[in-house]
């Protein structure tokens, strides 16, 4: 019998690096998840508005069936991220697996009850529906439930790497301080790029066709995926400072790398999206309405000029946290008004410039969202676990070795 | 220790990675199957211009995409029960494996991909233009599946036959890798066909209609045919398989054929017989009414008891020396019965020549070139779709015990990678903490 060393070097990931190939898979895999995640909270919410609308039922499956396609390719990219993560940096993965080993194990059953009860929803629509309406949305609500707590458990092993609570029982740790605001204002974030995406897809469809028959099915499409994206936008605010308190309170080191230090333009970045979200998604409801509510000159100067003030003083947050909620309390009025003047059936947009907006609005979502996920992963460096691991014990040899010297 | 204690005793996590991998396994050899299977049915469908065979084709794309949602689910399930319960051994094999490990990621990225894109745009592929670039994206995701098999069998036979990690084609071609790999194809095919067949004859039973029921018997016995023709070159490949493990390592072969896990060699040695029986059995059900001078009515009822005797002798274990008289066979000091040599080689030839003839009577009744092609098989109207179920099981149940199989001829000498990292090295993970206390009274 050959007998042998297994002991390897530390794999260095060329030309990217470790930390960004890692980066590059996270960050295509959540684009797929919140999709998904997003799309699976409002399918069986829409079903079940079906008879306000019949429309709703024909989006909510199309929202399912891009759940379902992308379901694997996800998962796939999933795997990716775990096994780079195993490879370039096993003592942080080891470590956080073993952390969470028990909530994990509860997380893989909700995983597998969600895969039980999406399939048969969208596989079995029309035969579930025509059986039983009521069972048929059940199942849709069990999947969205379930994918909701895998993701809360998947959250709590991410707060725990910025602020780790590693003194208490293994399910206390799930109760880190930035675990639940982290969860509401991801829930939120998954609602505002699954909203716009939406609305982008919807544009495109009706830029496309031209005035043939699915167009009044389009136009609700338009209207309820914005609608989801600027309602969810304007909670965001309030959201993330919760968030962003936690984070302050507990660790104001990496809250001051993030406003102070070399990942300073991050910010700078992700309130530049914020601001022109709000900005967007104002002048993409005034483009669904035949007549606009007169002060709309006075009103969009008053938007862009608070999402100016958010941008400048990012880093400031005294100065910034206020203007951000006015910004969202202009929203909130804006809202308010396109209400009372939007006709109940949708009328005639300008079809490329709604599909411009529309799109626009997705990417900036999207970048939105990879920035802030960004933002979180870049506030604990030079740890991987704050406090717990840093990057130079990734760095020594041999792997197996330092999970038991450490 | 950075790695806190899980405070267990080892075999839960013998039990649930073993679990979660047979599951996953089993899965993700049904996709490698199924994916070759379905767009092969397809290529033959359209080039013979046989609308039955897009139908089938259709139904197998669909099981697949259901079984790629599974098998990524299990996927992620083993790579976290892996990293929870054997995290060194993960973390070792894992970094001498980094590289195919990302690749066979990517392959089964492109399986997923191609395998949704072929079975949602089925209906578009409606011409004949579109219909080559469907076929071609069918072939792409089987494509992908296969070296995706390709790559994990390199990982899976390292563990049984490791060579020094600095040299990266000794790592990948290690001594039993394309054993293992040929052995795993063949094998896919076998359970896939059986499998697929259970469904259509599951489907044939619940069918209402004369066209379904039609539809489904002739696909039942399409898949069968595919999985028995498999099942039948299986043995000459397990026979290398074996031979190449019993001169690299001579101490797990030991374990498998005459040391204490050589029950599960006969448990499979009588899965694989009673396969060959009910296949046979089946044959003959479906070959009922063929005319009255065939030589198929002569040889299916002789070869059914001939593959019965042979099954009894490749099965019996050499344990029967315990049964009272019996030692008098099993302990003869030449041949004796319950080992290989030589009538258990003597049975499973005879296993494998009357299963061929028995398989070569139902292709020729299946031929495109027969008139009973277009009927197909009329006969056994409720026994022979429930053979089929009954042989899908035994397919089931002979993967599984394949692979424990495998696992078990490393496992039971103690090794996680044979001769070089064992349970031991594991087991400061599963110990409680220390007693604190205890510690405070002895200082």
């Amino acid at each position: 019998m050959p007998v042998f060393d297994l002991d390897v070097d530390a794999i260095s990931f060329p030309l990217l690096g470790n930390s960004l190939i890692i980066g590059v898979f996270s960050l295509l895999h959540i684009a797929f998840a919140a999709l998904a995640v997003g799309f699976m909270i409002l399918a069986p919410l829409l079903e079940t508005a079906d008879r306000l609308n019949p429309f709703y039922e024909q989006i909510s499956r199309s929202l399912t069936r891009f759940t379902v396609i992308t379901y694997s390719v996800s998962t796939v990219l999933a795997v990716f991220m775990v096994e780079l993560s195993i490879g370039l940096f096993p003592v942080t993965t080891m470590w956080i697996w073993n952390q969470f080993r028990w909530p994990i194990l509860v997380a893989i059953a909700a995983f597998l009850m969600q895969l039980a009860a999406l399939y048969p929803y969208y596989h079995y629509w029309d035969a579930l529906r025509q059986h039983n309406r009521r069972t048929h949305i059940l199942l849709g609500f069990s999947a969205a439930l379930f994918i909701l707590i895998w993701v809360a458990v998947l959250d709590g092993m991410g707060s725990t790497m910025l602020t780790p609570d590693t003194d208490g029982p293994i399910w206390g740790r799930l109760l880190n301080p930035t675990w639940i605001p982290l969860i509401i204002h991801r829930f939120f974030g998954n609602l505002v790029l699954a909203g716009f995406v939406m609305a982008a897809y919807a544009g495109w469809r009706l830029s496309k066709s031209g005035g043939a028959g699915d167009d009044l099915y389009y136009l609700h499409f338009l209207r309820i995926g914005t609608l989801i994206g600027v309602v969810a936008l304007i909670l965001q605010p309030m959201t993330g400072f919760l968030y962003a308190v936690q984070i302050e309170q507990t660790a104001p080191r990496a809250y001051a790398q993030l406003t102070d230090g070399p990942y300073q333009p991050l910010l700078y970045l992700q309130f530049g999206l914020v601001g022109g979200l709000f900005v967007g998604g104002f002048i993409l409801l005034r483009s669904m309405l035949d007549t606009p509510p007169a002060p709309t000159r006075g009103f969009l100067t008053a938007l862009i000029l608070s999402a100016l003030v958010t941008i400048f003083f990012a880093s400031d947050p005294p100065v910034r946290r206020p203007v951000t909620l006015l910004l969202a309390g202009l929203m909130v009025w804006s809202l308010y008004q396109w209400r009372a003047a939007v006709s109940r059936i949708p009328t005639e947009v300008n079809r490329p410039m709604v599909c411009r907006m529309a799109l626009s609005m997705a990417a900036a979502a999207l970048l939105m969202y990879w920035t802030m996920g960004t933002i979180r992963e870049t506030a604990r460096r030079p740890d991987t676990v704050r406090g717990v691991i840093s990057l130079q014990d990734e760095a020594r040899t041999p792997a197996a070795d330092r999970l038991s010297q450490k | 220790m950075l790695l806190e204690s899980l405070q267990l005793p080892m075999v839960y996590g013998k039990v649930a990675i073993a679990t979660i991998a047979l599951i996953h396994t089993l899965f993700a050899t049904f996709i490698v199957g199924s994916s070759l299977i379905g767009v092969a049915t397809e290529t033959v469908g359209w080039w013979a211009n046989r609308p039955r065979y897009d139908r089938l084709a259709r139904m197998i794309a669909f099981t697949l995409i259901l079984t790629t949602a599974t098998v990524s689910f299990f996927g992620v399930t083993l790579i976290f029960v892996l990293n929870i319960f054997w995290p060194h051994f993960w973390s070792t094999v894992f970094r001498i494996m980094f590289w195919p490990l990302l690749l066979e990621a990517a392959f089964f990225l492109g399986e997923a991909v191609f395998a949704y894109a072929w079975f949602y745009s089925w209906d578009w592929a409606a011409g004949a233009r579109r219909k080559r670039l469907h076929l071609l994206m069918g072939w792409l995701a089987a494509g992908s599946a296969l070296a995706a098999m390709m790559v994990i069998d390199m990982v899976a036979s390292y563990m049984l036959t490791p060579r020094p990690p600095d040299v990266l084609w000794e790592r990948l071609f290690n001594p039993t890798m394309i054993h293992l790999h040929l052995h795993r194809w063949f094998g896919n095919l076998t359970w896939t066909g059986f499998g697929l067949a259970a469904l259509c004859a599951i489907a044939f039973l619940r069918a209402e209609g004369e066209d379904d029921k039609r539809h489904y018997r002739w696909a039942g016995g399409f898949c069968f045919r595919i999985g028995f023709g498999a099942l039948l070159i299986m043995p000459i490949i397990g026979y290398e398989y074996l031979l190449r493990v019993r001169y690299e390592q001579p101490q797990a072969f030991h374990t498998l054929m005459l040391g204490p896990r050589s029950w599960l060699f006969d448990l499979v040695a009588l899965l694989y017989s009673l396969m060959i029986i009910l296949g046979s059995v089946y044959i003959a059900r479906v070959l009922k009414d063929v005319p009255a001078g065939s030589s198929s009515r002569i040889f299916l009822p002789v070869s059914i008891i001939v593959v019965i005797v042979a099954g009894a002798i490749f099965s019996m274990p050499y344990h029967l020396q315990h049964i009272p008289l019996m030692s008098w066979w099993t302990e003869a000091m030449i041949n004796p019965w319950g080992k290989m040599q030589p009538f258990k080689y003597f049975a499973i030839a005879f296993l494998i020549l009357f299963g061929l003839v028995n398989w070569m009577y139902l292709t020729r009744h299946f031929s495109i070139l027969s008139p009973s092609h277009t009927e197909g098989p009329r006969t056994g109207q409720r026994s022979a779709p429930v053979l089929l179920i009954g042989l899908s099981l035994c397919a089931v149940l002979s993967m599984l015990t394949m692979g424990w199989v495998r696992e078990t001829a490393r496992a039971w000498n103690g090794y996680l990678i044979y001769g070089v990292m064992s349970f031991d090295d594991e087991a400061s993970h599963y110990l409680p903490p220390p007693d604190r206390s205890a510690g405070a009274a002895d200082e």
